[in-house]
């Protein structure tokens, strides 16, 4: 088959496709009703964004027979593709369970929030699938807009307009920084287009400066969003300012896809050119891996810890995209599946103790959680521990096949930093689980008491069902690792 | 060569013999016993932890009584498929070896890690250890946290924390080890941290989770090193090849037992990793007992004995492992010497202790080094329980007549022999264990170590043989101290005349029976424990009562299968060992000299201590080596001021500079941003936006630099 | 001729932008901008570009910035403001880090030529097709083939920011 009959980009972008007709649906349903006072409407419009991802997991499902079959066009129906498609649809299906309460209680926008939220899930999926970096930038401005958008949705709260504001206007300019390079890179090799860019570098040597030069503007942009030191500085900002279930999305999904797009570009297309970005990657990684977890120890608020944990977690994923070996893409593919339902199963948690608000988000709030929501802070435990690396959790193994791909390729010290890193970010990470089941809740006087969590089922069901995953993944990780190995863009 | 027993039972992964084939029966068990109890005793804890479920003080009652049952029951079933699967193996009559793969954990291209058990002579002592001083440390917990709140969340730790330990010893390679070690290590911190009240323990709890992480490290960058070089991660793979890749005190292999080391180190608390143990002492007293004295903390040995093939090629690392250990154990012995409090004193004599292990596992003693892990963990055992017995008296005494006194401090006990006899009659046998006073079990242990370190300093191409030499004189010496800071412990807690204030004396009691049985248990244990391994030689002289004494020479045979090969690369390159001591005289000499210069100590502090007590005065410590002893030669002080504040200044430096320099300045620090930051960042102190932009650009701008020249 | 001419523009298109950013009140500042657009457009008739040349006129000198003027106006956004550059030592940073990359783009990429590789170009000559098909024609052909998908994407995204736009806009009370 071939894209020559243009009917089968329909086919090749089927789960984008149903993403993108619910998201008009879930619209035009909000315009109709026009009837913001339903309390409901939360509840109706996310489980119909729900159907719309289970819809779209289904269409994915579809399309491993015709896997690797679509080839000749700007899009890729690869395995690898439809691996990412199941990591983003997840992510953006516990994103959705975890906004429901909180847009009902928040009187946010319902048809809007639901809608943005998966046209961010349509552009990341379309990112990760293109062939062609014009495709790429299409893919990642969709996502960006509609998290720009998301992330000050809520008027009321100026930190979330500043937070929307401040990330769009980075976002614009990492996008001009992202965009030129796509243009140096054309300059040089005559197309943008991925496949005909790895045949023109077969035998490219330094003397390149203008494709290096773009591949390096590309690489930025790319750092950028997913937050490496020193393109982090509106991470914790943006994090700590934007609805809770948002900033879960972004520390997810916005980093796998960003990430699986990262790898399938530099990892395999600019694999030829590794001589001029190999050097740089090594000492972004190294420095956000250490610089990310050393600022992280000193900080009380959990979403600019959770950010400063998701830059670290971006340096250890920047190994993989250096080491670009089967062992670090199955790495990659594993890290960041394991790290997509911990990070979501914990902000789970977040927005339950906030009470799906904003309140309560210092570290010291979270002082005896173990004793009065023992499930909550046992998983959040869990998800913590993960984060970490701690074995028998899926996060454990991700770390371990980084690591092996690491000294594969011979990045002895890379490995080292990513080991020592580790450590000291379980510091931070053990200490909020510290702070649930070692201390009392300080009985000072001006402290209001934390009302009584009540666990809606949608995020009883995150919270259960990223528990069992993780834990599954880190005893019984062979299955979903062979399934990887049958996903990879290295044969 | 390699030892035909070795050979059989790598080859077949289970040792067959003529006809006998060894098979455990439901090793699973072993491992799943505690699991399960640690899931019903944490169900249960969750279930009462809920806030309307605290006033029903009766259905709490009963709960309380099943995790009663459960929590010790769980470990009691583990201990006896275990000592059900030793005596089969002993009646098998050959060291035997079982290999069981149950799924395959992680598998890339080159690197399979299966999720497997080894039951081989030294895990399955290493697991009678862990389930039967566990059990009674179980039992003691009855009685001892019996009024404390956190009652069925206490025994959920405590379970989880034996199944995690038995991973670490029956694990059939260095990865699962490793999830058994950081499992014991996220249980340790939990108990530590149990009366979280007090915000000091908890400090202790982090204390020893750092340095703990910095052994982790070893460990790890240890265990990919290994993979790097053999392919293999399993003991069985590692033993297979080890002789085949590295070559004796080559670069390779002393790197990774290097790495062994430091993880061996922070484990089991050794120079310059020790400082976590004291504050561990936080903990309820039975965690102390079990983790921090009887089996955690021994976690390094048995990663050394473990890797022993590795370690007999790596003379140097070796020399440094009984170098380490020795000094540790001198070290702290001489801190031990004038400490108060009460499980202080203990917590600097584990640390010594495990010193000597290490000092026995580098002279290639492997044997012995696991021996004195056994005795040690009968008679340290046996100790701290009963301090933990006099500390619970003491404590509701001292909470009877209402005073604010350290129910820990010595200096507020004395002459509580009167009030809790068989208490003090355990102890006392307990302090003569370790005293090294014959025909306890410590002496036999401790005995063997330092023999051995002098043979080794004697054999034939001995690498170091001054060194050894030195050790030698160092062990004897920390020998003598250990019976004078044991004695004067026991001393200035039971004898002499009672210092405690008015009253509160007479409301000391005898420790409860439920307590009481497994003192009596493990004080047994202490008196006989070392009987099974007494060389030939000692047997047949007056300390074997001439051959009369039931002793054998059990433990060398039951684990020279698993050190086999390492004794063979030691024959081949060392020689064999002397048998001479440094100075002079056999094994039987000075074995007596050593028995009775411990009696001698015992009794003379014993003698001069209680007399100098019974006037129920204690002279303030004014010198200047008691108080640099007191306050344990300052390491704490001299850690805090070069690692810890400047780490903590580099934390905090990055975080003003890379978080609030540039983020919340604005709305933090601009009043004070210039001299707060400096006149770089005051540049900026308004527009983020723009500062973000600039920085971004910046970083492009280094990016593009670095790429282009 | 043609590089005094394109100097003249090029210089054109940096000063406006300079102007847009150093602009004493938003209309000098968005004249600047559509100075520097349509300076933009006369190296896109130079390089033969016609039809973007328009299509930049219209779209951009055009409809963009009418739009722009009636939202300052209907503001009333015509005042000084305060600036928020700061002096001194921040423009010298900032100057000094893009025209470091400035420079070094400069002196670097641009002695090498256009070209790095040998392979480039492929195909068939753009003037050929431009003979057969028409400038429309090569700018419309690929993008309702081969870039369909971009094409359709570009919609959502449109969309998108509208949506967004939208929900920023609306007063939810």
């Amino acid at each position: 088959m071939s894209f020559l009959n243009q009917w089968n980009y329909f086919l090749a972008l089927g789960p984008q496709a149903i993403l993108t007709t619910f998201a008009i649906g879930i619209l035009l349903f909000g315009v109709s009703r026009n009837n913001t006072s339903d309390e409901h409407q939360g509840w109706l419009l996310g489980r119909i964004s729900l159907a719309g991802v289970i819809a779209a997991g289904i269409v994915n499902a579809g399309l491993y027979p015709f896997a690797d079959r679509l080839s000749d066009g700007i899009v890729a129906v690869d395995r690898y593709a439809l691996f990412s498609n199941w990591v983003l649809l997840l992510g953006s299906a516990m994103a959705i369970l975890i906004s429901i309460s909180y847009v009902e209680k928040q009187r946010i926008q319902v048809p809007e929030y639901f809608a943005l939220l998966l046209f961010a899930t349509v552009g990341l999926m379309l990112m990760t699938a293109s062939l062609d970096l014009m495709l790429v930038f299409i893919g990642l401005e969709i996502a960006s807009i509609s998290v720009y958008a998301l992330a000050t949705i809520d008027q009321r709260s100026p930190k979330g307009s500043e937070a929307g504001l401040k990330y769009f206007l980075l976002g614009a300019f990492s996008t001009g920084i992202f965009l030129y390079g796509v243009a140096l890179i054309y300059g040089s090799t005559g197309s943008a287009n991925l496949t005909e860019i790895l045949n023109a570098t077969v035998d490219a040597d330094d003397t390149g400066v203008m494709l290096i030069t773009g591949v390096i503007m590309l690489a930025v942009g790319f750092c950028f969003k997913v937050g490496v030191v020193p393109f982090h500085m509106w991470t914790p900002d943006v994090y700590q300012g934007s609805p809770m279930p948002i900033t879960g999305y972004m520390s997810v999904a916005i980093k796998a896809g960003a990430f699986f797009t990262f790898y399938r570009i530099f990892g395999i297309y600019l694999d030829n050119i590794q001589f001029s970005w190999g050097t740089v990657f090594w000492w972004l990684a190294l420095v956000t891996m250490i610089g990310a977890n050393l600022v992280a120890l000193v900080q009380n608020n959990i979403k600019r810890l959770l950010a400063y944990s998701g830059i670290a977690h971006s340096g250890y994923l920047l190994i993989t995209v250096l080491a670009n070996n089967t062992t670090s893409e199955s790495g990659l593919l594993y890290y960041l599946a394991v790290y997509t339902v911990a990070n979501m199963g914990l902000f789970a948690g977040f927005v339950l103790v906030a009470n799906h608000a904003e309140h309560r988000v210092e570290v010291s709030d979270y002082a005896g959680l173990g004793s009065k929501q023992p499930f909550i802070a046992m998983a959040l435990t869990v998800f913590l521990l993960s984060l970490g690396g701690f074995p028998a959790t899926g996060g454990f193994i991700g770390k371990i096949l980084i690591l092996r791909g690491a000294l594969e390729d011979n990045y002895l010290l890379l490995a080292i930093a990513l080991v020592i890193s580790t450590l000291i970010s379980y510091w931070y990470y053990l200490r909020l689980a510290w702070f649930m089941w070692m201390k009392e809740q300080a009985a000072t006087p001006n402290t209001e008491k934390a009302p009584e969590i009540e666990i809606p089922l949608a995020l009883k069901l995150v919270l259960a069902v990223s528990l069992v995953l993780i834990v599954y993944a880190g005893i019984f990780p062979s299955q979903l690792i062979g399934f990887i190995e049958t996903s990879l863009l290295k044969g | 060569m390699i030892n035909p027993h070795l050979n059989l039972f790598i080859e077949s992964g289970l040792f067959v013999d003529g006809n006998m084939n060894w098979k455990p029966i439901m090793p699973a068990i072993i491992i799943l016993a505690p699991l399960i109890g640690f899931i019903i005793n944490g169900a249960i804890s969750l279930y009462l932890n809920r806030p309307n479920v605290n006033s029903k003080g009766e259905s709490s009652n009963g709960l309380k009584r099943i995790v009663s049952v459960v929590g010790p029951g769980s470990i009691l079933a583990s201990f006896i498929v275990v000592g059900l699967n030793g005596f089969r193996m002993l009646l098998a009559g050959h060291p035997t070896t079982f290999n069981a793969n149950y799924w395959t954990w992680l598998q890339t291209s080159d690197f399979q890690v299966n999720v497997g058990i080894q039951i081989d002579t030294l895990s399955i002592v290493m697991m009678a250890v862990i389930t039967g001083v566990g059990f009674l440390i179980h039992l003691f917990s009855i009685g001892y946290m019996e009024s404390e709140k956190g009652y069925a969340r206490y025994f959920a730790y405590l379970n989880l924390f034996v199944f995690f330990m038995l991973i670490l010893v029956m694990g059939s390679s260095y990865p699962i080890m490793f999830v058994g070690w950081e499992g014991v290590g996220l249980c340790s911190y939990l108990l530590i941290g149990y009366w979280f009240e007090d915000e000091e323990k908890a400090s202790a709890g982090k204390k020893a989770f750092i340095v703990n992480r910095i052994g982790d490290l070893g460990f790890l960058l240890g265990i990919f090193l290994l993979h790097s070089a053999l392919g293999s991660v399993d003991y069985v793979g590692v033993a297979e090849n080890a002789s085949g890749v590295f070559v004796y005190g080559g670069g390779l292999v002393t790197l990774i037992t290097l790495f062994f080391l430091l993880a061996g180190v922070g484990k089991s608390a050794q120079i310059p990793l020790f400082v976590w143990l004291p504050d561990a002492m936080a903990g309820p007293t039975p965690v102390s007992a079990l983790i921090h004295a009887a089996t955690m903390v021994t976690a390094g040995v048995y990663l050394i004995v473990r890797s022993s093939v590795l370690f007999a090629m790596a003379p140097v690392t070796s020399a440094l492992v009984a170098g380490i250990g020795v000094s540790t154990a001198l070290f702290a012995a001489t801190i031990a010497c004038k400490q108060y409090d009460i499980k202080k004193v203990l917590a600097y004599s584990t640390i010594s202790q495990l010193g000597y292990m290490f000092l026995g596992v580098g002279v290639g003693a492997y044997t012995a080094g696991v021996f004195h892990l056994v005795t040690h963990a009968f008679f340290k055992a046996l100790l701290f329980l009963g301090a933990g017995a006099v500390i619970h008296s003491m404590h509701h005494a001292l909470h009877k007549v209402h005073s604010e006194d350290d129910p820990q401090d010595m200096r507020n006990m004395g002459g509580l022999r009167q009030y809790m006899p068989i208490t003090c009659f355990l102890m006392w046998i307990a302090t003569l264990a370790i005293s090294g006073v014959w025909p306890l079990s410590g002496f036999f242990s401790k005995d063997e170590i330092i023999w051995m370190t002098g043979s080794f300093a004697m054999a034939e191409s001995s690498p170091f043989p001054s060194l050894y030499k030195i050790y030698w004189v160092m062990a004897v010496a920390t020998a003598l101290m250990t019976a004078y800071y044991m004695t004067r412990f026991m001393v200035m807690t039971f004898h002499g005349k009672n210092r405690t204030v008015d009253g509160a004396g007479s409301a000391i009691h005898e420790t409860p029976k439920i307590m009481l049985i497994p003192l009596i248990i493990l004080g047994f244990l202490s008196f006989f424990g070392g009987w099974v391994n007494v060389t030939p030689h000692l047997m047949e002289s007056v300390i074997g009562g001439f051959g009369a004494l039931p002793m054998t020479d059990w433990l060398h045979h039951w684990i020279e299968p698993v050190i086999a090969e390492s004794h063979h690369i030691q024959l081949e390159n060392i020689g064999e060992t002397g048998h001479v001591s440094p100075v002079g005289g056999g094994e039987v000499f000075w074995a007596v000299l050593s028995t009775c210069a411990a009696a001698v100590l015992v009794i003379g502090t014993t003698y001069f201590k209680s007399k100098s007590l019974s006037y129920g005065v204690l002279g303030e410590d004014s010198g200047t080596i008691s108080r640099f002893l007191y306050n344990k030669w300052y390491i704490d002080e001299f850690y805090d001021k070069w690692i810890v504040k400047p780490l903590g200044q580099m934390s905090k430096f990055c975080w003003l500079k890379f978080d609030q320099g540039f983020i919340d300045r604005a709305v933090n620090l601009s009043g004070r941003s210039a001299k707060g930051i400096g006149w770089f960042g005051s540049l900026f102190h308004t527009g983020q936006v723009n500062t973000y932009a600039f920085f971004l650009t910046l970083g492009l701008l280094a990016v593009l630099i670095t790429v282009m020249f | 001729m043609d590089s005094l001419i394109y100097f003249v523009l090029a210089s054109v298109t940096v000063g406006g932008a300079l102007g847009v950013v150093f602009g004493r009140s938003p209309i000098a500042s968005l004249l600047f901008m559509i100075a520097s657009l349509g300076s933009t457009a006369g190296i896109y008739v130079m390089l033969e570009a016609h039809f973007l040349a328009a299509i930049q006129i219209i779209v951009y000198a055009g409809a963009i910035m009418v739009l722009f003027l009636f939202v300052i106006m209907l503001l009333n956004l015509g005042h000084d403001y305060k600036r928020d550059i700061r002096g001194g030592l921040a423009i010298l940073f900032a100057f000094g880090v893009t025209g470091g990359i400035g420079g070094l783009l400069a002196s670097r990429v641009m002695p090498e030529g256009t070209l790095l590789l040998n392979s480039y170009p492929t195909g068939v000559s753009i003037d050929t097709e431009i003979a057969e098909k028409g400038i429309i024609g090569v700018i419309a052909e690929p993008l309702f083939n081969e870039y369909i998908v971009a094409f359709e994407f570009t919609g959502v995204l449109l969309f998108v920011a509208i949506v967004g736009a939208l929900a920023l806009a609306k007063r939810s009370d």
